[in-house]
């Protein structure tokens, strides 16, 4: 405590500072804000008095009211996505009203949107020195998107959103501006209507192989009004302890004042696998040498053949994922229902969401209900306050692929032709078996904050923001008795069940101060204080039986090898922040923040951290100097820099013994082993980033250039440093060693194409860099080697996290000229050399907006990914280990493959199969009918539209396995590769949505 | 967190209303920090803490964990869907001559075809579980001195210490580190250490737990024994028969000390069952590589029990049965880690003399009568008596992580050469061979110490 006690002093003096402001007398500003292009009400755009804290949000009729506002004159800014910031000024004057009109003008730039920060404020973009992307679900298609991830998809420059599977429901890897820690997380810090909440991407109790659930995807697209994205610590250094990786900011619904406005819509949909597996291949041979000379071999390979070991007499082939295909055409449904309305006092937004999902495989579906009520009410006229509630009860289902022996893709590619008869040409047993595993998930889950205002003055308001975030999973496992045989596998044989109870809950409360006050004429001021408090709590237990009774599949009908477990989680974190704004003119915006935060995590010997930051912002265009001209319409220039970290694991500063059972005497005793090797001394890691950019709007904005330059330092990195095994402690101890470094550009560059009456077209590209490298590891750390098959990837300094490293083949050639590649004429290198690293270093996304007649609107989504490679193991595995691929079996294959086949299989480095995975994807499609005004009001409507969408409609690259960008290994770090991983599937979906 | 509504009225001035504003603020901002000692507690009621097992209390409880580490260590477990599972049994046997790879995991056939790399991770997991074991075993010893110095729980201890250095010797190079972590926590590295000083480290060890068996009288009598073959044991494989003999000589016939698998949790299931009849990815096998011995007989020999599978090898690819011992049928069967059997064994070397007496018979013919075995006749030259004498030791001790060190003793002090006694020419696998090692390398993550990796490395598991 004694790094902080400096702090109390400084902050009282802020927090006291206007507390000489003299009392004023109010009155009443109030008008509408509308589309200046075509008259229409703008709902939920904003209107705040400069200066001060006030504001309002406009109604469903584009009017708002400002009351209690401080006499004289007075700047009202109004602002909405998607329009250029109008500013009016007026003369207040005491008990009366006074009306503002704002007409919008439609803008490729924006500035002028809010941010919620962490203070629980809204904040103008304009006051904010660091990049925020944002997007509005209102310029989302929703028919093509089934997650919150997919709306981000190619949709915020910095963001990378990386699918692992087409297995639906499988949870994808976020990571913005690259991937900092080495050890932790690099998800990004989610937080919905003001607080943190459960981003567990790994939220299934099962390894099914590598696909996991997100806790992300409970949020339904349908219910969120906006995503902010804070892209690093120059953002996001008040959220402290937590936000190193981004934040992920979701605002949901809320009510607008107005009559009830009724939403009903509907989606039916198809989902079908169209990718073109392989055959699998023997040749059918006879041997030539040996014992068995004379007798047949069903693989007669092109080493055995070259060998003279075998005669080749026929190639088989076979297809079972094609010929004998557990894939169904899945089927899409979603019914919603939506209310919003309000009165001055009170508004509300409520809905309900049923979907059902069937995805390709009859153990793949996915069911949730999904329900929100979110209420917003003055209580006072100093008082509001802000209720959201959401809740989801889940029935999700997911089978087993990827690196499981259970699974399906595994099971066909991994197949010899051979043994149609047998296996249907399967790996191990028929396909029919694998549909017998059902593991799912039951999660009910319900995302609470309270979020109020209380504005005694208009240059103070006193923010409160609590959340409760409660899940409660309920994961099951079953295998039925008598599906498999003893033979294949007696413990499936007998049945097994296991019920895993998952309760999680994550509590925060915020209580910050917010002052707004002049200090001379053309310099205001902004301070805020406040204090955080968080807790995260995981209490998981489970229980298993073998030996069903058949026809049950319950726990109670286990007969043996009973077992239970139980695990437990708490984290709690504490922190205080202050910031301090600096306006001059309301054109150049300084702000310095500084968060202190103490967590249970840290080690013992560790006390606080802090987060400093600093951020400046000047919207040039609007300074005197700078000449009007429809050129450069708007300019902004910007800087930031900040820091924040990330918190080391439970239990990682901790040395401590695993219980454990032994038998002494005949009889099952407690027991201890060895759990961990901790560290006292244990500390977050810290990240500190610089970012500079611009905002300009060209052309009268009609063309919006955004570009950012970012480089985030991450010092203090969590290691994992090799323990000796002699020591006979754990396998690792934590240290904070490393040090990683990020850079990169982003850019949008967003056209308004066309605005006409009868066509509008917009365009958008975002483009992003990425440069990621390991600067250490820590004194005398050994590279970190790990990855698919035990050392396929490495962290190794100098190189980027997660890089691929083999023994590279350095030549070929088809020496004696037989038309096959033997061992001897395939050269590899002595060393594992550097060969890629698996996330995309570029991303050019393009989207495009085209709406015709006022009642045709197309979208489209083309996402171009590069710079990264991808370990093709599934194709390695056919050829190195299981002999079953084209180019180990026929030497009609090109020699290419061949050499990568036999450097595999005889010199065991699978450096052929790490391969460029740059691609170009068509994600999106959709096209939206309107009626037209007339027709709806025939239906006694006041809107109707028909959406037709598609989603992984088409992929151009020159990988040559399944899909360059799946993941066996779901949601890890940084495993990754395609092995034996469900690739996307191609979905259809038709969706109704109905306003009255 | 969330205070009630300002009460408008309650103030008696506006200044005095801001002032008390600015103080909550600040108070609510701080109270985070200010509190942090409490509000930060969690509790962990999973795990035990380092400190809360240094009493007289908890010396049950260490003794059971030095038994369950080496339950692991030796005979195995069952880990997640195979990936590992294997303890010395299993590894031993891969090495040398009693098991075959017949999973898909290229890192165990390294092992199985003797090219062992030092990165191979299943080598690494067995590795650290042996020396778990063993400073697990030493943390009992620690304790129990402190405490109850002269209890039969030390006896125990310090014998299964002592097994663990026996296992260190036998089954990998010369050059093991056996590296300390005090009381106090402090680390102490351990500079590579030969053959014969772990043997000397067993020897210690064994004597020890002799001595405390000895003053505890009957209720530790079979720690008494259990120590008396380690002894011995490690007497042989310093080529000391004569006094191995005279320890062994004490050691009654029907001693048996077993180490306890259960069906309860999969930690303690017998990992040689469940990577053998469970998984499929180790199968018993007979004259692997020309020289393996002919442990698969037909009818089964009743000291190698085995059947061929129903299901499959788990790598379906290849065109072996699977092949199954029973002298672990299922996951709960005990392992045996020293018995009066041994001890006549060990009797018996001592009087085979290098080859040269016929003397070890009637011994090995008392033993075999006890399994109705026909007795066995004097094949007449000195090197047969050799083979005759091993065959047996490694039938009556099969699948007891024996085999490898009497391979490399053949190689060290019966003068074979490693072609004589290993697996050796083609491996099973097309277009591979077998390889040199005759002993399990230290894996490479040992550099991680820095006593280790400055010395000079001794270990060269292509030497016995």
């Amino acid at each position: 405590m004694r790094e902080i006690r400096w702090l109390f002093p400084a902050l009282l003096v802020l927090a006291l500072l206007p507390a000489g402001a003299a009392a004023q007398a109010r009155g009443t500003i109030s008008g509408r804000v509308t589309d200046a292009a075509s008259g229409q009400a703008l709902p939920g755009a904003t209107v705040t008095i400069q200066g001060t804290t006030q504001g309002a949000v406009t109604a469903q009729d584009g009017r708002y009211t400002i009351r209690n506002v401080p006499t004289g004159s007075r700047t009202v800014l109004a602002s909405t996505l998607g329009y250029a910031t109008l500013t009016e000024t007026v003369n207040v004057t005491a008990g009366s009203a006074t009306t503002v009109d704002f007409a919008l003008q439609a803008s490729a730039i924006q500035i002028g949107g809010l941010i919620v920060t962490a203070t629980g404020q809204e904040q103008r973009q304009r006051e904010i020195g660091a990049s925020v992307g944002s997007i509005s679900t209102a310029d989302v298609p929703l028919a093509t998107v089934s997650s919150p991830a997919q709306i981000l998809e190619g949709r915020v420059p910095g963001v990378e959103v990386l699918p692992s599977s087409g297995t639906t429901g499988a949870a994808a890897r976020i990571r913005i501006r690259g991937s900092s820690s080495i050890s932790l997380s690099n998800e990004p810090l989610l937080v919905v209507d003001g607080v943190p909440v459960n981003n567990n991407t790994d939220a299934f109790s099962y390894g099914i192989g590598g696909q996991s659930l997100s806790r992300l995807n409970d949020i339904n697209p349908n219910d969120i009004e906006k995503i902010d994205v804070l892209k690093g610590p120059s953002a996001s250094s008040l959220y402290g302890t937590a936000a190193a990786n981004g934040v992920i900011v979701i605002t949901t619904k809320k009510g607008h004042t107005g009559a009830t406005q009724w939403h009903a819509w509907s989606e039916q949909g198809q989902i079908k696998d169209v990718t073109d597996y392989p055959n699998n291949y023997r040749y059918v041979g006879t041997i030539l040498t040996g014992a068995n000379a004379g007798k047949t071999t069903t693989n007669c390979n092109i080493l055995a053949r070259a060998s003279g070991a075998c005669r080749p007499d026929s190639l088989v082939s076979y297809n079972p994922l094609r010929q004998n295909t557990p894939f169904r055409t899945g089927y899409k449904q979603t019914y919603g229902l939506s209310a919003s309305g309000g009165t001055e006092r009170t508004t509300y937004f409520l809905s309900g969401a049923w979907s059902g999902t069937q995805g390709i495989y009859s153990n793949n579906n996915l069911n949730d209900l999904n329900l929100r009520a979110n209420l917003g009410t003055t209580l006072t006229q100093d008082l509001t306050a802000q209720i959201s509630t959401g809740y989801v009860s889940g029935d999700y289902q997911l089978p087993y692929n990827d690196n499981a022996v259970e699974g399906f893709i595994g099971g066909g590619l991994l197949g010899s032709p051979t043994s149609k008869n047998t296996t249907g040409g399967y790996y191990g047993y028929p396909m029919e078996y694998r549909k017998s595993f059902e593991l799912r998930q039951s999660p009910n889950r319900f995302l609470s904050s309270l979020n109020a205002t209380y504005t005694p003055m208009p240059w103070l308001s006193i923010v409160g923001t609590a959340g409760l975030d409660v899940t409660n999973n309920e994961d099951t496992y079953t295998i039925l008795p008598g599906v498999f045989p003893s033979d294949v596998d007696p413990d499936y044989a007998e049945g097994q069940r296991q019920v895993d109870a998952v309760r999680e809950r994550t509590y925060n409360a915020t209580l910050a101060a917010n002052t707004n006050y002049g200090i001379a004429s053309d310099l205001t001021g902004a301070t805020s204080i406040g204090g955080q408090y968080r807790r995260e709590s995981r209490a998981h237990s489970f229980a298993y039986g073998q030996g069903l009774l058949p026809g049950t599949k319950s726990l109670n009908a286990a007969s043996h090898l009973f077992q239970i477990g139980e695990t437990n989680r708490d984290t709690k974190l504490a922190g205080a922040f202050v910031q301090q704004q600096l306006t001059w003119r309301d054109l150049l915006y300084v702000t310095g923040a500084i968060r202190g935060d103490d967590n249970s995590n840290f080690g013992q010997d560790f006390g606080l951290v802090w987060y400093p930051s600093v951020s400046a912002s000047w919207v040039v265009d609007e300074e005197p100097f700078w000449p009007k001209n429809d050129i450069v319409s708007t300019l902004r220039v910007r800087g930031a820099w900040g820091v924040s970290g990330l918190q080391p694991g439970f239990r990682a500063a901790t040395t401590y013994f695993n219980p454990v059972s032994a038998v002494v005497n005949s009889a099952e005793v407690p027991a201890v082993t060895i759990g961990g090797a901790g560290n006292t001394d244990l500390k977050p890691e810290r990240s500190a980033e610089t970012e500079l950019g611009f905002d300009a709007g060209l052309l009268s904005n009609r063309l919006g250039l955004e570009f950012t330059y970012y480089r985030k330092i991450s010092k203090d990195e969590l290691v994992q440093r090799v323990l000796a095994p002699s020591l006979g402690l754990s396998s690792t101890q934590w240290f904070n060693l490393g040090e990683v470094h990020n850079s990169g550009v982003e850019g949008t560059l967003n056209i308004h194409a066309v605005r006409a009456p009868m066509i509008s077209w917009d365009v958008t590209l975002n483009g992003q860099t990425n440069h990621n490298k390991l600067v250490t590891l820590g004194e005398g750390v050994a590279p970190i080697i790990f990855g698919l098959g035990g050392a396929t990837q490495r962290q190794q300094e100098g190189y980027p996290l997660g890089s691929y490293f083999q023994q590279p083949i350095e030549s070929y050639s088809d020496a004696n000229g037989n038309g096959i590649i033997e061992p001897d004429e395939v050269q590899v290198g002595d060393t594992a050399v550097y060969l890629g690293q698996p996330f995309p270093t570029r991303e050019l996304s393009f989207n495009t907006d085209l709406t015709l007649f006022g009642w045709l609107r197309v979208s489209a989504l083309l996402d171009h990914k590069s710079g990264m490679k991808l370990y093709n193991a599934t194709e390695d595995f056919r050829c190195g280990a299981l002999l079953n691929c084209f180019a180990i079996q026929d030497p009609s294959a090109p020699l290419a493959d061949q050499a990568r086949a036999v450097a595999d299989y005889w010199y065991s480095t699978v450096a052929g199969y790490i391969e460029d995975a740059s691609f170009t994807k068509l994600r999106e499609v959709s096209v939206t009918l309107s009626a037209p005004q007339r027709w709806a009001k025939l239906a006694r409507v006041n809107n109707l539209s028909l959406t037709l969408s598609g989603r992984n409609l088409a992929t151009w690259t020159d990988y040559t396995g399944l899909d360059p960008e799946v993941n066996f290994a779901g949601t890890a770090n940084f495993s990754t590769a395609e092995f034996l991983t469900q690739p996307p599937v191609r979905q259809y979906v038709a969706r109704i949505d109905v306003g009255f | 967190m969330i205070r009630r509504p300002y009460n408008r009225d309650a103030g008696s001035g506006r200044m005095r209303r801001y002032s008390a504003l600015g103080v909550v603020a600040c108070a609510a901002a701080l109270l985070p920090l200010a509190g942090c000692s409490n509000i930060l507690h969690v509790d962990d009621p999973d795990v035990a803490t380092t400190g809360s097992l240094e009493n007289e209390a908890s010396l049950p409880v260490l003794l059971a964990g030095a038994l369950s580490d080496f339950q692991v260590a030796y005979g195995g477990y069952a880990g997640a869907g195979g990936s590992s599972g294997e303890g010395e049994i299993d590894v031993s046997g891969l090495l040398a001559d009693e098991m075959l790879h017949v999973g898909t995991f290229p890192t165990r056939q390294q092992i199985d075809q003797r090219k062992i790399f030092t990165d191979n991770g299943q080598l690494d997991d067995v590795f650290r579980e042996l020396q778990r074991a063993r400073v697990s075993a030493d943390r009992a010893v620690r304790v129990y001195n402190q405490f109850q110095p002269t209890a039969p729980g030390a006896a125990l201890a310090h014998a299964l210490e002592g097994y663990t250095y026996i296992f260190l010797a036998e089954n990998w190079c010369s050059g093991v580190p056996v590296s300390t972590v005090t009381e106090s926590g402090e680390t102490q590295y351990s500079p590579p250490r030969s053959t014969d000083d772990l043997l000397n480290l067993a020897l210690a060890q064994f004597d020890s737990a002799s001595s405390i068996a000895s003053a505890a009288g009957s209720d530790a009598a079979d720690y008494g024994n259990l120590a008396l073959v380690g002894k011995a044991r490690a007497l042989v494989d310093q080529n000391k028969l004569s006094d191995a003999a005279q320890v062994a000589s004490s050691v009654p016939d029907d001693f048996e000390f077993l180490i306890q698998h259960s069906e309860n949790t999969t930690t303690e299931y017998n990992g040689v069952w469940y990577m053998n009849q469970n998984t499929g990815r180790y199968s018993v096998v007979s004259e692997e590589g020309g020289n393996g011995l002919p442990y698969l007989q037909s009818p089964a020999d009743p000291r190698v029990p085995w059947d061929t599978a129903a299901r499959k090898p788990f790598d379906t690819t290849i065109s072996l049965p699977l092949l199954e011992q029973l002298k672990y049928p299922d996951r709960g069967s005990p392992t045996v880690l020293a018995n009066g059997v041994e001890a006549r064994l060990i009797e018996a070397e001592a009087k085979l003399d290098g080859g040269n007496s016929a003397a070890y018979l009637p011994i090995l013919n008392d033993l075999r009568a006890t399994v109705e075995l026909a007795a066995l006749g004097d094949p007449g030259s000195p090197a047969a008596r050799v083979d005759q004498f091993f065959q047996e030791r490694a039938f009556w001790l099969w699948l007891t992580s024996h085999r490898l060190g009497d391979m490399r003793r053949l190689i060290k002090y019966y003068d074979r050469t490693a072609d004589e006694v290993y697996p050796t020419g083609d491996y099973y696998r097309a277009g591979t061979v077998y390889g040199d090692d005759v002993s399990l390398p230290v894996p490479i993550t040992e550099d991680n110490n820095p006593e280790y990796k400055k010395a000079a490395s001794t270990c060269d598991p292509t030497k016995a």
